[in-house]
């Protein structure tokens, strides 16, 4: 596929963007098994002869449901009309041990706990800690994740390919949580459905040669992608951006033997799914993508996220009492967050307070539309 | 110095007026056809019934499909019958579009006139109701003995009901349902700047013109034209034609000349193996046929241009939609868009349009042989005879085969059959010609990792692409007397008579020394005695100008 040129720039639209995950297993990343959830640290704390009794109990998944149940009569839902009572518990039983539950995720305010994370303790919780195999980019530029001027001491991962340097703090805060490991969390494919797509344009190198340095967009497209009967995003869509400048970056960047690497550069994206809608901002955002023989790239963005706001994008909004879909022990993420953070060091008390992160990238070549020129198409539409 | 002034704005008017009226040779005589009786098809249904009732009346159901002869839909309607099934179609369709004319709030809408007591007949309202749908419906006044008829059906259904509303209804539900609205039927009076010879009666005349460059009954101004006989004055058909031409519907009778011309019915069953082609679907489908009457009606209709100019222009309009097929660029989110491919695009003419490229392809692949036969027999009126009924397409349509992995090399593999050949012949160097269009229009330049070779010859003019395959076609004398028997075809329902030689050849005549300009083929046509004249039965027998160009070689 050949490029998709406007003028001088190439465009292409991401259809993945994906929190990094490397092809590591359990035992190597979290020897001591999963991080607790939310239920299983409600478990752990029943009196032992409970415990079999609440393992056995169906619906915890429901439990958004049950808060509605309690906490919003006038919706008239009602408990028993929403679970199964199992053989062994009575309604009643098993309506204590959800009320128990929900006041353990609870403050006595009735407030969430993952509307508080700061508030509380994790039980239970767990990170990464090796320094072998990770996926990312090195973003701080050290070899040993030793603090500098604007990064804190840090462990370091190496690459797939013996890479040595990789930062990803971020995937030592998640790494041990199931969904994250399986993927489950598939952040992207709210791409497909056409909720949100970033849009890259780089311009054609300099000297004429298919390497040199170029300059290089990133925007937030305004339009929705559409597929293909294969359910496939095509190449060659026409994709306008949204005009705003919080949305729009721009950076140099150099092409070498077919790879695309780009300077640090701040950048944010709108994200939006069902339930969330957020702008994503990164800091230091790096790209490193490899041009594919079919048009399109593949590769990575290494960049430093606020850990405050990454816990809001990715594990309050989930769901009405937070977390409760992927079961995530907010006390403990959050605090792994902020132990673990490595950017945005703070000169005066040298605390960090951002967190290196990696995404997995694909891109096909799509045309990307200035928004002004639509403006002027309009008078010509028919 | 006023007067001289004065005096060259008249010899202009003239000159104008002149050129206007296609001076030139005098107009030969004609042999005349036989009276036509065609159905009216789904579009002209639709069209009629949103111009009598209103944009917002809903029609809702099936129409039986009709033949394509002799290259037209326009000509298999001339053969059309209703079936029992058909019929009942058209009784469903009747009943529910005059529910719509008489539900509350759009009742007095419809009948103008207020019945004394709305629980009985009442023969003076629904007479008046029903002769001036029946007018427009049946494209001329009913006679006295018919409007007697329908309000007879108005009065017995209003007293056995008790609602005059209800009964008036069911009478104007028939109007819809006869064959007078269902058929166009040519209708013939003696000639009297002819004695002895018929011509189409004034209403006849009306229809066919309305028909023709509107693709819908006439307009009250046109029947009322007919009515007072200004149609047979060559002053009145000639206010009558301008006034149809300058108007903004003429567009549509353009779209539907060319949705004919072109075949554009086969989209209906046009399907794609999505694993291959997944990029195509019912959208694109309906998309690329509108890119391409949108580019017929820029060209011809916006910029009166030159008809050949279809062939080579790389003017087009696209969307969203089909942008990544063309793989270029879109800037309006919704709708159209003009665009113009680049001096050396590929891309240039009809025949690189998904339209085109698509609609004569495989499921699966592109097809060299059906889009050149299609480009013989839709633009250069070439018959292509119909391939043995034991032909081996197997080596043709293996596209797996490493040994031949361009189409190229396998037509070239299946032409060794030498029953085969003479017609590849002539049709695949020009499908050959637009292999690098995939079977649903997209470009490539290999096949199989082969370069494919676009390379081949028209008529005896070499091309090496599509765009010079255009240009050949566009330079050739039958692209444009093809236009000209097509339309011919189009707006009669009938092929020209034999003894119409020189009447064509003056079309075509005509037809160039206009520019090549359709508005201009349709307006010498509209005015010709030839269009309207009328043949004794048995007398006609059909030619074509592929008859006169072997004639004119001879």
């Amino acid at each position: 596929m050949p490029p998709a040129t406007v003028g001088q720039m190439r465009g292409y639209v991401f259809t993945r963007f994906m929190f990094a995950r490397p092809a590591t297993d359990l035992a190597t990343d979290c020897p001591q098994g999963l991080a607790m959830s939310l239920r299983d640290s409600f478990i752990a704390q029943l009196p032992p002869e409970d415990r079999p009794k609440a393992e056995h109990v169906k619906g915890f998944a429901e439990v958004g449901s049950m808060i509605l149940a309690t906490d919003h009569p006038e919706n008239g839902l009602k408990f028993e009309e929403k679970t199964e009572p199992p053989a062994n518990l009575s309604v009643a039983e098993r309506e204590a041990l959800f009320k128990a539950y929900i006041q353990h995720r609870r403050d006595p305010n009735r407030h969430t706990i993952c509307n508080n994370p700061a508030d509380y303790k994790g039980v239970g919780y767990r990170t990464i800690e090796h320094t072998g195999m990770g996926s990312g980019l090195n973003l701080d530029g050290t070899s040993d994740g030793a603090a500098t001027a604007t990064t804190c001491e840090h462990k370091k991962f190496i690459g797939a390919d013996g890479t040595p340097g990789i930062d990803n703090q971020f995937w030592r805060v998640a790494g041990c949580i199931a969904v994250y490991r399986s993927g489950g969390l598939d952040w992207d494919s709210s791409v497909r459905t056409g909720d949100w797509a970033v849009l890259m344009e780089v311009s054609t190198p300099k000297g004429g040669g298919p390497d040199g340095d170029v300059e290089v967009n990133f925007y937030s497209s305004k339009d929705s992608l559409t597929l293909d009967a294969a359910g496939k995003v095509p190449a060659g869509l026409s994709l306008e951006y949204i005009d705003d400048p919080q949305l729009i970056a721009k950076t140099h960047g150099r092409i070498d033997s077919g790879v695309l690497t780009t300077e640090p550069v701040d950048f944010t994206y709108k994200y939006d799914n069902q339930i969330v809608h957020e702008r994503w901002a990164f800091e230091g955002a790096r790209f490193r993508l490899q041009m594919l023989p079919d048009g399109g790239l593949k590769g990575q963005m290494g960049a430093y996220a606020d850990a405050d706001k990454f816990y809001n994008y990715t594990v309050k909004p989930q769901t009405i009492d937070g977390a409760s879909a992927n079961n995530i022990d907010c006390p403990g993420f959050y605090a792994a967050l902020h132990t673990l953070a490595d950017g945005h060091r703070d000169p005066k008390t040298s605390a960090c307070s951002a967190l290196s992160v990696a995404f997995d990238l694909q891109a096909i070549p799509a045309f990307i539309i200035h928004p002004q020129k639509t403006a002027d198409a309009g008078a010509r539409d028919q | 110095m006023s007067r001289l002034l004065a005096s060259c704005r008249v010899l202009a008017a003239v000159a104008l007026a002149l050129s206007l009226a296609g001076c030139g040779p005098r107009e030969p005589e004609t042999a005349g056809r036989p009276l036509t009786v065609q159905r009216l098809t789904e579009k002209q249904y639709r069209q009629i019934t949103a111009d009598v009732f209103g944009d917002d009346i809903r029609v809702v159901g099936r129409f039986e499909p009709v033949v394509r002869k002799d290259g037209l839909i326009a000509v298999g309607t001339n053969a059309a019958t209703v079936t029992p099934s058909g019929f009942e179609q058209f009784d469903s369709m009747a009943r529910n579009i005059v529910a719509q004319l008489f539900e509350e709030g759009r009742r007095d809408r419809t009948v103008a006139c207020k019945p004394p007591a709305v629980n009985a007949p009442d023969d003076a309202c629904a007479g008046l109701v029903l002769a001036k749908y029946g007018r427009l419906l049946f494209r001329r006044p009913l006679s006295p003995d018919e409007l007697k008829a329908r309000v007879a059906v108005a009065h017995d259904a209003s007293m056995a009901s008790g609602d005059f509303y209800h009964g008036l209804a069911l009478a104007l539900a028939t109007e819809l349902e006869m064959p007078e609205f269902l058929f166009r039927i040519d209708s013939a009076e003696s000639d009297p700047d002819h004695p002895g010879n018929m011509r189409l009666d004034a209403y006849s005349k009306a229809s066919r013109l309305s028909f023709l460059l509107w693709n819908t009954a006439p307009d009250d101004e046109l029947l009322t034209a007919a009515e007072k006989g200004d149609l047979n004055s060559e002053r009145g058909l000639k206010r009558q034609v301008d006034r149809l031409l300058a108007s903004p519907r003429l567009e549509a009778g353009i779209r539907a000349f060319f949705t004919d011309m072109l075949a554009f019915d086969g989209f209906e069953t046009l399907a794609k193996d999505a694993m291959i082609y997944p990029d195509f679907n019912a959208t694109v489908a309906a998309d690329a046929q509108e890119q391409t009457l949108r580019t017929i009606t820029d060209l011809l209709v916006a910029r009166q241009g030159d008809y050949r100019d279809l062939f080579t222009t790389r003017r087009i309009f696209m969307d969203r939609v089909l942008g990544p097929i063309y793989y270029v660029p879109v800037v309006p989110k919704h709708g159209w868009a003009p665009y113009e491919f680049a001096e050396g695009d590929p891309r240039a003419g009809l025949l690189s349009q998904v339209s085109f490229t698509a609609l004569y392809a495989h499921p699966g692949q592109s097809s060299p042989t059906l889009r050149g036969k299609a480009v013989r027999e839709i633009f250069l009126c070439q018959k292509v005879p119909a391939p043995p009924a034991n032909v081996n397409f197997a080596v043709a349509q293996d596209t797996s085969n490493p040994d031949y992995k361009t189409a190229r090399a396998r037509l070239t593999a299946h032409r060794t059959n030498p029953t085969c050949a003479g017609c590849h012949r002539i049709m695949d160097p020009i499908g050959l010609a637009l292999e690098n269009f995939d079977g649903i229009g997209a470009f490539r330049a290999q096949e199989n990792g082969t370069a494919i070779d676009t390379s081949g010859e028209l008529d005896g003019v070499h091309f090496a692409n599509a765009k010079d395959l255009g240009q050949a076609i566009h330079d050739n004398p039958a692209a444009a007397s093809c236009l000209v028997d097509t339309l011919y075809k189009y707006a009669g329902g009938q092929a020209p008579a034999k003894g119409d030689r020189d009447w064509m050849r003056w079309l075509n005549d005509r037809f160039a020394a206009n520019g090549y300009r359709v508005p201009a083929l349709l307006r010498t046509l509209a005015l010709s005695h030839g269009f309207y004249g009328v043949a004794e039965p048995g007398k006609a027998s059909g030619i074509s100008s592929a008859t006169l160009r072997l004639e004119d070689q001879r």
